[in-house]
């Protein structure tokens, strides 16, 4: 049993075998082997504890199924199982999926990032600069003359693309 | 925009726009090009993120259905303007080539161009792209376009080059001398004309190939020798009725002793003779095959001894077996079998003689497909008055038998498989329906 502790301090003990679905994990692990219990505490600073959660829940997911995954032997009705879960998994504001994204870029888990990653580029797909401005708070930065004139002008050929 | 929803965006946190560059590259990349580039105008941070893509995506037909106002069903969209469809060309070659111009100077690493629809007017901005890419060093390069684009010949001396994907494949062969891959993986190639030359230079130039797909491609000779190649895959279409006439004899010598598996989906009469030479690791083997196989091709398969799971399917299976049987010694490590694609109730003997030849089969896999002959059920010998032969594998532990609900011959098959197993008491046995075939729906 391994411990991670969160930056706003909260614990979350997690099985080494699930946790070692996080390859920075499996590596700290692999560091520290043989090393006293204390030591089996690992610090997740830079996220907060809503992420640990749904992150755990991930890798229970799919701790369940390993050797299917591993081997792409994984029968049909198996793989569309998994493949709802998942969607339902990630659907959810685009806040926590760049936090999850951040979260599994730093604990290397390839999978979960690569999921969280497409409903990020689904959510921006056919949608205009604006609509994707509205959803994800991105502040526009560009002043009054800039957003008339100049990015429109330097610009023009995406437009003239899309409307011509 | 006013001052209030302005200040209101200020207090939210922009999550995406702090993540770093990487991360929003990823993002990126998994939109179409002419997507990513759209961000620009989100903001400062993004105006410049999409020079720096490592990955370009260019699909005329999402380009197109952005352009156009969605037609709901009717006779309206089958009507197609042959000048709007030119116009939309013309403008997805603009923005290629926009976006080649106007991007950093830095690598790129997949390059997906897919314009199979329409014919883009310019063929030299074609080529010119493909240049452009393999000069970036590509490393994944997915082309599909129409016949009439053909490739530069700097394709085949593309050091960087891991993935290839070319549909159709068109290049003028006789000016090619050398290729030199060094480090491609992942072939694909449609519709190619594969002669001994082209495809000695081929296996020769790319020495760490190891998974090869042919689509729809006439062998001439073609020569299949490679240390690398672990997976070969050849896909004909049987649409290719017009083929038939073109008077080529379809060989193919496999000589890979990495081999680990071989697919082949369709008609032998594109592939009348595979010979197998030195495929000694060879492990998986699967047919779809309809009929039509010279002599040679089965004493030749029936020399790969090595194969442990084996998947027979398709039309005329019976017509295999029988080919295959005087030809066969002892397939000593096949393990897993599959077979489908004829009546087991009429050919049950056939069956049973082949399973003779596998010592050490531990899993069946029968696909029952009792409609194929239900016009000759009246002279279908009955458990009765026939001899049924024994299934003789003492090492089988499993059948399953796969039957559509509304077939009703399964029963006797059945009743025949209970009697011809009786020798063999740890059996299980696992009965599963195969989703019903529906009449194919034709489009219009």
């Amino acid at each position: 049993m391994i411990t991670l502790i969160s930056s706003d301090k909260r614990k979350f003990h997690v099985l080494e075998e699930v946790a070692n679905q996080s390859l920075t994990i499996r590596d700290v692990i692999e560091d520290r082997r043989g090393r006293r219990r204390a030591d089996r505490i690992i610090l997740v600073t830079n996220i907060n504890s809503k992420i640990p959660e749904k992150v755990i829940v991930y890798w229970l997911r799919h701790f369940l199924m390993p050797e299917e995954i591993a081997h792409a032997s994984m029968s049909h009705k198996k793989a569309e199982k998994l493949k709802k879960w998942e969607a339902k998994f990630f659907d959810t504001d685009i806040d926590t999926l760049n936090d999850l994204i951040l979260a599994a870029d730093s604990l290397d888990i390839p999978s979960l990032f690569d999921g969280a990653c497409e409903k990020v580029s689904d959510i921006l797909k056919n949608r205009s600069a604006e609509e994707v401005g509205e959803i994800s708070k991105i502040e526009n930065e560009f002043t009054h003359e800039e957003e008339e004139e100049e990015i429109p002008s330097e610009n023009a050929w995406v437009w003239r693309n899309e409307f011509a | 925009m006013d001052s209030a929803s302005t200040s209101k965006r200020r207090s939210c946190c922009d999550y995406i726009s702090s993540m770093p560059d990487s991360i929003l590259h990823h993002i990126l990349s998994l939109l179409d090009t002419h997507e990513a580039v759209r961000m620009c105008t989100l903001s400062k941070r993004w105006a410049d993120l999409w020079t720096y893509l490592p990955d370009l995506t260019f699909d005329l037909r999402s380009f197109k259905s952005s352009c156009l106002p969605v037609l709901k069903e009717g006779l309206q969209s089958y009507v197609f303007d042959m000048n709007e469809g030119k116009r939309k060309a013309d403008r997805f070659v603009h923005f290629v080539s926009t976006v080649l111009l106007r991007r950093q100077p830095c690598n790129i690493h997949s390059f997906r161009l897919d314009c199979d629809s329409v014919t883009l007017s310019r063929q030299d901005h074609f080529k010119a792209w493909i240049v452009y890419a393999v000069q970036h060093n590509v490393r994944v390069l997915h082309v599909e376009a129409l016949s009439s684009h053909s490739f530069p010949s700097c394709i085949w001396a593309c050091s960087s080059l891991e993935n290839l994907y070319l549909n159709p494949f068109c290049c003028d062969l006789y000016r090619l001398t050398d290729v030199n891959l060094p480090n491609l993986r992942e072939l694909h190639l449609n519709e190619a004309f594969l002669d001994n030359c082209f495809s000695k230079l081929l296996f020769c130039g790319c020495p760490f190939l190891e998974k090869v797909c042919f689509e729809d491609c006439d062998f001439v000779d073609c020569d299949v020798s490679s240390n690398s190649l672990k997976h070969l895959r050849i896909v004909v279409d049987g649409d290719r009725g017009s083929y038939y006439d073109t008077g080529f004899r379809h060989n193919m010598k496999i000589s890979a002793p990495n081999l680990t598996s071989f697919s082949f989906d369709g008609e032998p009469v594109f592939m009348q003779q595979t010979i197998f030479e030195s495929t000694s690791s060879l492990i998986h083997v699967d047919f779809r095959y309809y009929c039509g196989f010279e002599e040679g091709y089965f004493e030749s398969f029936a020399a790969v001894t090595s194969i442990e799971n084996l998947v027979l399917r398709g039309h005329y299976c019976d017509v295999f077996l029988e080919g295959l049987l005087p030809k066969l010694t002892v397939f000593d490590n096949l393990t897993n079998l599959t077979i489908g694609g004829l009546c087991l109730s009429c050919h049950f003997n056939v069956l049973a003689r082949f399973l003779e030849h596998l010592p050490n089969l531990k899993k069946l896999v029968l696909h029952h497909d009792g409609w194929n002959c239900e016009m000759d059920m009246h002279d279908v010998p009955t458990n009765s008055s026939t001899h049924l032969l024994p299934i003789k594998c003492k090492s089988l532990s499993e059948i399953e038998v796969k039957y559509f609900i509304n077939d009703s011959s399964v029963k006797q098959f059945l009743g025949a498989l209970v009697d011809g197993t009786m020798e063999l008491p740890n059996i299980k046995m696992v009965l599963s329906l195969r989703p019903v075939r529906m009449p194919q729906q034709i489009k219009i």
